[in-house]
């Protein structure tokens, strides 16, 4: 089976003012489909370079990433813009909704980036908006939902365009305890559903869901433990 | 490619849709920046179509004189009329002479037909009523000559000006001032000694005479209208010599003609001849007591000056335009630098590039179109107002406010396209960060 994710010796150096800041020092992973994986450590251990890496906001400065078995590290712009909306769905810490659009909108958005005809993307739309359970509210603008209703429409946003891999960035960090616990019955149905899901964390309790807990330091993998 | 021309237009339908929402979120940031644009454009339409109306108005009155002719007209030479004050029985001879236009007609080649008129300033009487009135005595061809055509009746005929009748044609006001209730045609009218049936009617014209008062007073209508009588009949009723009646004083003066006007077969020859009759003139006449008006000059003058204004006007448009754009360049960049963080979004879903520059260039010219059809109602209105108020002609032409209203949108794309791919230039990571 072609792997999800597979990084082979990636390196991502950055340059901060005069210095050399090395956030990745060759790390290897490989993710499976189907896998739920929590990315946990210290701050500044490079998770969110991983994360970037991950979804393609970023290239590494050396070593291969294959997504779904085609090399992203060759890629132009066009083309990794474009892997980012078919293939990969975010969900934000801070939820990252547009203002200006209601939550319908919100969850069209990649849709409509990928060219897909307005009927079928309000089709996908409403049909994603149930299933996280938010049908009485298509037509609210994000500041209108409480915290966990704007990480629901992420999520369904998340999920519009079908994506092989869901890259979760501290998704419960700004939800109360109960909040929390929804949206992540809402990623266990998900993964329970066939979905790959990455989340970075430094909650230990949230990391405890995921069925893969990898640990990260200095940069390096520290530990990669299967339950 | 169907399907993906219809992919793109319902991409730019939402894209303008997503436009018009962004800026109808900040309602009163938009208006202000519009206001330039808006103001720029509405400005050179009215300026046109006001400038546009009075060169227009010029130049019908030029025109009117007619392009292919040359007038002449006989002046008082100044230092005469010191002369005549001195000694009141010296008479004054000065002017156009009969041989002057035997001569023009005879040696110059170009000369179709010659019109010439005498004018006398006299009283015109219908039974008690009285109008100061010029009296012009002519050919029966002045009417196609001078573009002046009658209205009612007719002009009067080679007939008549051979067997000098006493017949006239009044202008439109002396006939309505004479005859303000009664039908003018048949009547006769008084002027002097001599009684005039009248004959005709022309069509109310702004004469030559006229066309500096227009200009400078602003009314339409000459100081005194006009009643033609045949050259013919001038001569016999009137003879050479012409008293003219001052408080206190009088004066004698012998005038052959006042008014001549020369007409060349073709335009382009128009200006040669009218040398050519300079010449003739200058050598037959000592001194400088006549004046000839080539109308064709004066229409390439008011052509000239309207190039000169409407280079101006431009300058000054293109001066506003580059202002509201400028306006509108601020407003994007606050803007981009504001929706920063929705722009990493928009990047992390898919957008590309491509889609960034186009939402936001898609707003710039929203907003500079919006100003220019905003600019263009208004500065179609306001000649509207301008005529209405201060009785002004103006003229909107057509290619202004389309060229205002194209020239706005395209100032948008210039100057919406530096923060567009500000936007677009931005890395994704950063932008997420954004606060």
């Amino acid at each position: 089976m072609i792997p999800i994710v597979q990084l082979d010796d990636v390196r991502r150096t950055y340059q901060m003012g005069g210095e050399l800041v090395h956030a990745l020092r060759g790390l290897t992973l490989s993710i499976q489909p189907g896998e739920y994986v929590a990315i946990m450590g210290p701050s500044g251990c490079g998770k969110s370079t991983l994360l970037n890496l991950l979804g393609c906001l970023d290239r590494p400065s050396s070593g291969r990433y294959l997504l779904g078995g085609d090399d992203i590290s060759a890629l132009n712009d066009d083309d990794l813009s474009a892997i980012r909306g078919r293939r990969l769905g975010f969900i934000f810490q801070s939820y990252n909704l547009i203002q200006q659009l209601n939550v319908l909108e919100n969850i069209e958005v990649p849709l409509f980036y990928q060219g897909r005809p307005e009927e079928e993307a309000r089709e996908i739309a409403t049909r994603l908006a149930t299933r996280v359970g938010l049908e009485k509210r298509l037509d609210h603008r994000p500041f209108e939902l409480s915290g966990g209703q704007q990480q629901r429409v992420a999520i369904a946003r998340a999920l519009a365009s079908d994506p092989i891999l869901l890259l979760a960035d501290e998704a419960t960090g700004n939800l109360d305890s109960s909040s929390g616990r929804e949206i992540l019955g809402l990623f266990d149905e998900l993964n329970a559903a066939g979905k790959t899901l990455v989340m970075v964390t430094h909650d230990p309790t949230t990391g405890e869901r995921a069925k893969r807990l990898v640990r990260l330091c200095d940069g390096v993998l520290e530990s990669d433990v299967r339950r | 490619m169907p399907i993906r021309s219809s992919v793109n237009a319902s991409k730019f339908r939402r894209a303008i849709r997503l436009g018009l929402r962004s800026l109808w979120l900040h309602r009163l940031r938009s208006l202000l920046t519009v206001l330039g644009i808006v103001f720029g454009v509405c400005s050179v339409i009215a300026m046109l179509a006001i400038g546009e109306g009075a060169s227009h108005k010029a130049q019908e009155l030029i025109r009117k004189l007619g392009s292919q002719n040359i007038i002449l007209r006989s002046i008082k030479p100044p230092e005469e009329q010191k002369v005549s004050n001195n000694q009141n029985n010296y008479v004054l001879d000065y002017g156009l002479k009969y041989e002057d236009i035997a001569r023009i007609q005879s040696t110059i080649p170009g000369v179709t037909t010659i019109v010439p008129a005498r004018v006398m300033r006299e009283y015109v009487w219908n039974i008690t009523r009285r109008v100061d009135a010029e009296v012009v005595g002519t050919v029966p061809w002045y009417p196609t000559m001078r573009n002046h055509r009658v209205s009612r009746g007719r002009f009067f005929s080679d007939t008549d000006q051979s067997h000098a009748e006493n017949v006239c044609v009044l202008g439109e006001r002396l006939a309505h001032d004479l005859f303000p209730i009664d039908e003018p045609l048949g009547q006769t009218v008084r002027v002097g000694e001599q009684y005039y049936r009248v004959i005709g009617v022309m069509e109310p014209l702004v004469t030559a005479e006229s066309e500096a008062n227009a200009s400078s007073a602003n009314s339409a209508q000459p100081a005194v209208d006009r009643m033609f009588i045949p050259l013919e009949t001038a001569k016999r009723r009137y003879g050479e010599i012409l008293f003219k009646r001052r408080s206190g004083s009088f004066e004698q003066e012998r005038v052959a003609l006042h008014e001549v006007t020369v007409k060349v077969d073709r335009t382009e020859r128009v200006v040669p001849v009218s040398l050519a009759i300079k010449d003739l003139m200058e050598r037959n006449h000592r001194k400088k007591d006549y004046d000839i008006v080539v109308p064709l000059e004066q229409l390439k003058q008011a052509e000239e000056t309207k190039k000169i204004f409407n280079i101006v006007l431009g300058s000054i448009a293109a001066i506003s335009l580059v202002v509201g754009g400028i306006g509108i360049m601020n407003i994007m960049l606050a803007t981009v630098t504001e929706r920063t963080r929705e722009i990493g979004i928009r990047r992390a879903l898919g957008a590309k590039r491509g889609d960034i520059v186009t939402q936001f260039l898609i707003e710039a010219v929203i907003l500079s179109g919006a100003g220019g059809a905003l600019g263009v109602l208004l500065g179609i209105a306001i000649p509207f107002v301008v005529t209405a108020t201060a009785g002004m002609k103006t003229i909107v032409t057509l290619w202004s406010p389309l060229a205002a209203f194209t020239i706005s949108a395209l100032v948008g794309v210039v100057f919406g396209l530096y923060p567009a791919l500000r936007a677009a230039q931005m890395d994704p990571v950063e932008a997420l960060r954004h606060e």
